[in-house]
């Protein structure tokens, strides 16, 4: 067959055929007859694109760019007859190295492609570094021949999500998870059925963008073990996988396993979200190495200070740029790939108060990254979800400029439930907010409880089983002498710091947990789950534990015979969520509003019906509307205090009668029921809800 | 690695032994989509094959659709379990044709070809 041709080389750079790029897109793609690289800096002086052979690792060719390559500050070109299994890439760039005047440029190092599409130097989780080597991550090339059968997006509207937040690496990598490659995409993947069995339809994982476990890694005198960046939130490489989660990663297949992974999911109905970190990088402060941003255009990538000094609004040393407009478009094409070439459903952004801000860290009423992030069209149908805070003090919680697209990690529902949950006095107001989907944080603006992602515990912090068994944090094996980690837990460890042989003790955690678990699945907004929760999972009282690699922070999976109890409530629960659309309705329950069989849409009673006492430890509502399946209609208490209290059940018209669902007062089964499935209760009957316990009722039909 | 190449009256038979990485593609490229035009028909004896990566499962996707674009066959004979490993895992396993032994890949090649 004869091809045509346009794309011929005019030139030679070091023996290598050549031609000027087309200047998009950025990042290295494959052309016939050989590969498009482009490059963007506004403050260099030179370029120079290095080529090294994949088999030897050894330099192959340093092709320094002419100005004649070069459109406004962007360099591109076409090198001819490069196989694109064959080698690996970085790029040399000179200019002034003034670091007053915000520049770092060095000749001599070779840097990371920000565009590269997959990483090697990192490909095997833990296997150590040649530290000598003085360019450790290169990029390379990845063949876009993924055949995705069909794949569509499951589409599933926000409020029917719950959503499963986990490690890539920690969901299997505990040699009780039986799988073939413990720690992996392709481990996740054979884990599918139990996540389908939990019922969660959705898995946000912790950040799988290219990042170094060994970053800032060194021995832990007091675990003799390494410390680690396990959790990840440090990008080395931003549109490429972690290689170290991939079984593949060695044989450099990393994308394809994603791939196939994302396929997998989608097929079971569950959506993939990832958890993103675009508020900075890997390089740190000033004292850091220089990878990829700062020897490439230090003073548009970072945000400086007048001197040129690094703002770190995140903690980590450094703050990305990102409201800049070469940046901004960075962080766009980096979310449309991961939606166009992985299917990803959504992204939640770590500490996204970041991108709010200007180059100079100040706050913006209407910061054109967010803008333009909602008003994508390859994004538009993506969930959004972002961590309304930064580490720079800035708290956006219900104000996070949202264009009616950005839903937030809702840390007041977080830290409302816990206190409830612990038996502080006077909260059974707030808890009824947080019920309603925070109407406080999401009404006035009318994003409604879709905007809210309900959770007791994520990754920062105790884990659930940590929550009801510590009181304060246990963070000595982080070696920083317990000074790590955040101090306001809101926790209580019912009677005994840590593991308890006390059966009572042990009981009444059980129940706490299914509390919180029941508290979650009826509240308004989206609910997230922590990888593990359901079926006990502890840190050993560590609420920091984002530096090790080893067995706690993995999920045991021996848990769930040990943990049956709480893991069949909480896949019942979820089952109960999804039975029930009066606990997915889009907007906030009003109590002005005709809900179904007389009751309003929200309705408050106490030990009476209608009489709530804002000011005790007792929460009961009976939530109702019409459906498209006739009235549906729950009622939910609980009670976190230490004595039992006798209800009076609201009255139902004639033909219905109250059946229990939940009861985390009664041990297991009776904790429990398919929905409609418990014991009817008699009409106008007292309901003795005991002490720390919650119960959920729905209306059913006398048959 | 090392490729022999036998043909008898219906198909090519290849046997590759040693790993097939971005080191020997081009040549192991090569050389099958030779025997592959030949004949239409071809088996890959898989046995003998170590390490494989990225650049050697591109080598038979490429095979694979040379096949299916010109009305002839690829069957995979006798993967090595680590090798199925990778292709499963990278979601590429179920594309490719393959048989457990080359006697039932010969066979089943009879009956794919017209």
């Amino acid at each position: 067959m004869s091809a045509r041709i346009d794309l011929y080389p005019t030139g030679e750079i070091c023996g290598w055929k050549v031609r000027p790029g087309r200047v998009f897109p950025f990042g290295a793609s494959l052309v016939p007859g050989g590969v498009h690289f482009s490059i963007f800096s506004a403050a260099a002086t030179s370029c120079t694109l290095v080529l090294f052979d994949k088999a030897t690792r050894r330099e192959m060719a340093a092709l320094p760019l002419p100005e004649s390559f070069r459109i406004g500050d962007v360099w591109s070109v076409v090198v001819f007859g490069l196989d694109p299994e064959t080698f690996e890439y970085g790029y040399r760039l000179d200019g002034p190295d003034e670091a007053s005047a915000g520049h770092r440029f060095d000749r001599e190092k070779t840097l990371l492609d920000p565009y590269a599409r997959a990483v090697s130097g990192r490909d095997v989780w833990g296997n150590p570094p040649d530290w000598s080597d003085p360019y450790p991550y290169r990029g390379f090339l990845v063949p876009e021949d993924f055949d995705w059968a069909g794949d569509q997006p499951p589409a599933i509207a926000s409020e029917d999500l719950v959503i499963y937040e986990m490690h890539v690496r920690g969901f299997t990598r505990h040699p009780s998870s039986g799988v073939r490659h413990p720690g992996t995409y392709a481990g996740l993947v054979e884990k599918i059925p139990y996540l389908r069995g939990l019922g969660v339809n959705c898995v946000e994982l912790l950040p799988v963008f290219e990042f170094d476990e060994f970053e800032l890694s060194r021995q832990n005198p007091v675990t003799g073990a390494m410390n680690m960046n396990y959790w990840g939130y440090s990008t080395v490489g931003f549109f490429a996988p972690k290689a170290g989660y991939a079984a593949t990663g060695s044989a450099g297949m990393q994308v394809d396993e994603f791939k196939a992974m994302v396929r997998a999911l989608h097929a079971a109905g569950i959506e993939v979200l990832l958890d993103v970190v675009f508020n900075h990088t890997c390089e740190g402060d000033h004292r850091g190495p220089s990878i990829s941003f700062r020897g490439l255009d230090n003073k548009t990538y970072y945000m400086l200070g007048p001197d040129g000094s690094y703002l770190n609004f995140s903690g980590c040393g450094n703050s990305l740029n990102c409201n800049n407009p070469v940046v901004r478009q960075m962080v766009l094409d980096c979310l449309r790939f991961w939606v166009s070439e992985f299917h990803i459903d959504g992204f939640r952004f770590d500490a996204a108060a970041i991108l709010g801000r200007d180059p100079w860290g100040g706050p913006m009423l209407n910061p054109p990254l967010l803008e333009s992030v909602a008003a994508d069209p390859v994004l538009k149908k993506c969930k959004l979800i972002a961590e309304a805070w930064d580490a720079g003090g800035l708290y956006l919680l219900g104000s996070f400029p949202n264009y009616g697209r950005f839903s937030e990690w809702n840390g007041k529902f977080r830290d409302d439930v816990r206190d409830f949950l612990r038996g502080e006095p006077g909260r059974a107001g707030v808890l009824a907010t947080r019920l309603a989907g925070s109407p406080d944080l999401y009404e006035s603006s009318g994003r409604g409880p879709r905007a809210s992602v309900n959770f007791v515990t994520c990754h920062d912090g105790f884990t659930l089983r940590d929550l009801v068994s510590y009181n304060g944090k246990h963070n000595d094996a982080n070696d920083e002498g317990n000074r790590d980690g955040i101090d306001d837990n809101r926790s209580w460890n019912c009677g005994e710091e840590g593991d308890s042989d006390d059966g009572e003790i042990r009981q009444l955690r059980l129940r706490q947990s299914k509390n919180a678990l029941l508290a979650l699945m009826v509240s308004r907004g989206i609910p997230m789950i922590l990888m593990g929760d359901e079926v006990g999972r502890t840190q050993g009282g560590n609420n920091n534990a984002y530096c090790h690699d080893a067995g706690f922070n993995w999920l045991d999976w021996s848990l769930v015979e040990r943990e049956s109890d709480l893991l069949r409530f909480t896949r019942m629960a979820i089952a109960l969520r999804q039975a029930h659309p009066v606990l997915r309705l889009p907007g906030h329950p009003r109590g002005d509003a005709a809900g179904a069989l007389g009751f309003p849409e929200v309705s408050w009673h106490g030990r009476q019906p209608f009489e709530p006492d804002w000011n005790s430890r007792l929460v009961a509502a009976v939530i109702a509307a019409e459906t498209p399946a006739g009235p549906d209609a729950v009622f939910f208490a609980w009670n976190s205090g230490s004595q039992a209290e006798n209800l009076a059940l609201p009255d139902l018209p004639g033909g219905f009668a109250w059946t229990v669902e939940a009861n985390t007062g009664c041990p297991s089964p009776d904790d429990i029921y398919s929905a409609a499935g418990g014991p009817i209760l008699p009409p106008g009957g007292p309901f003795l809800l005991g002490p720390r316990s919650s119960v959920l009722l729905s209306a059913t039909k006398n048959s | 690695m090392n490729l022999n190449i036998t043909h008898n009256s219906r198909a090519a038979v290849a046997s590759v032994t040693g790993d097939i990485t971005h080191a020997v593609s081009p040549e192991f490229q090569s050389t099958l989509l030779e025997a592959l035009k030949g004949s239409g028909g071809l088996v890959l004896d898989c046995s003998g094959i170590g390490m494989f990566t990225s650049a050697g499962l591109r080598v038979l996707l490429l095979l694979h659709r040379e096949a299916a674009g010109s009305g002839g066959c690829l069957i995979l004979a006798e993967v090595p379990s680590a090798v199925r490993d990778v292709m499963e895992v990278t979601g590429f396993w179920e594309q490719f044709l393959t048989r457990p032994t080359v006697g039932e890949a010969i066979a089943a090649l009879s009956g794919a070809l017209p």
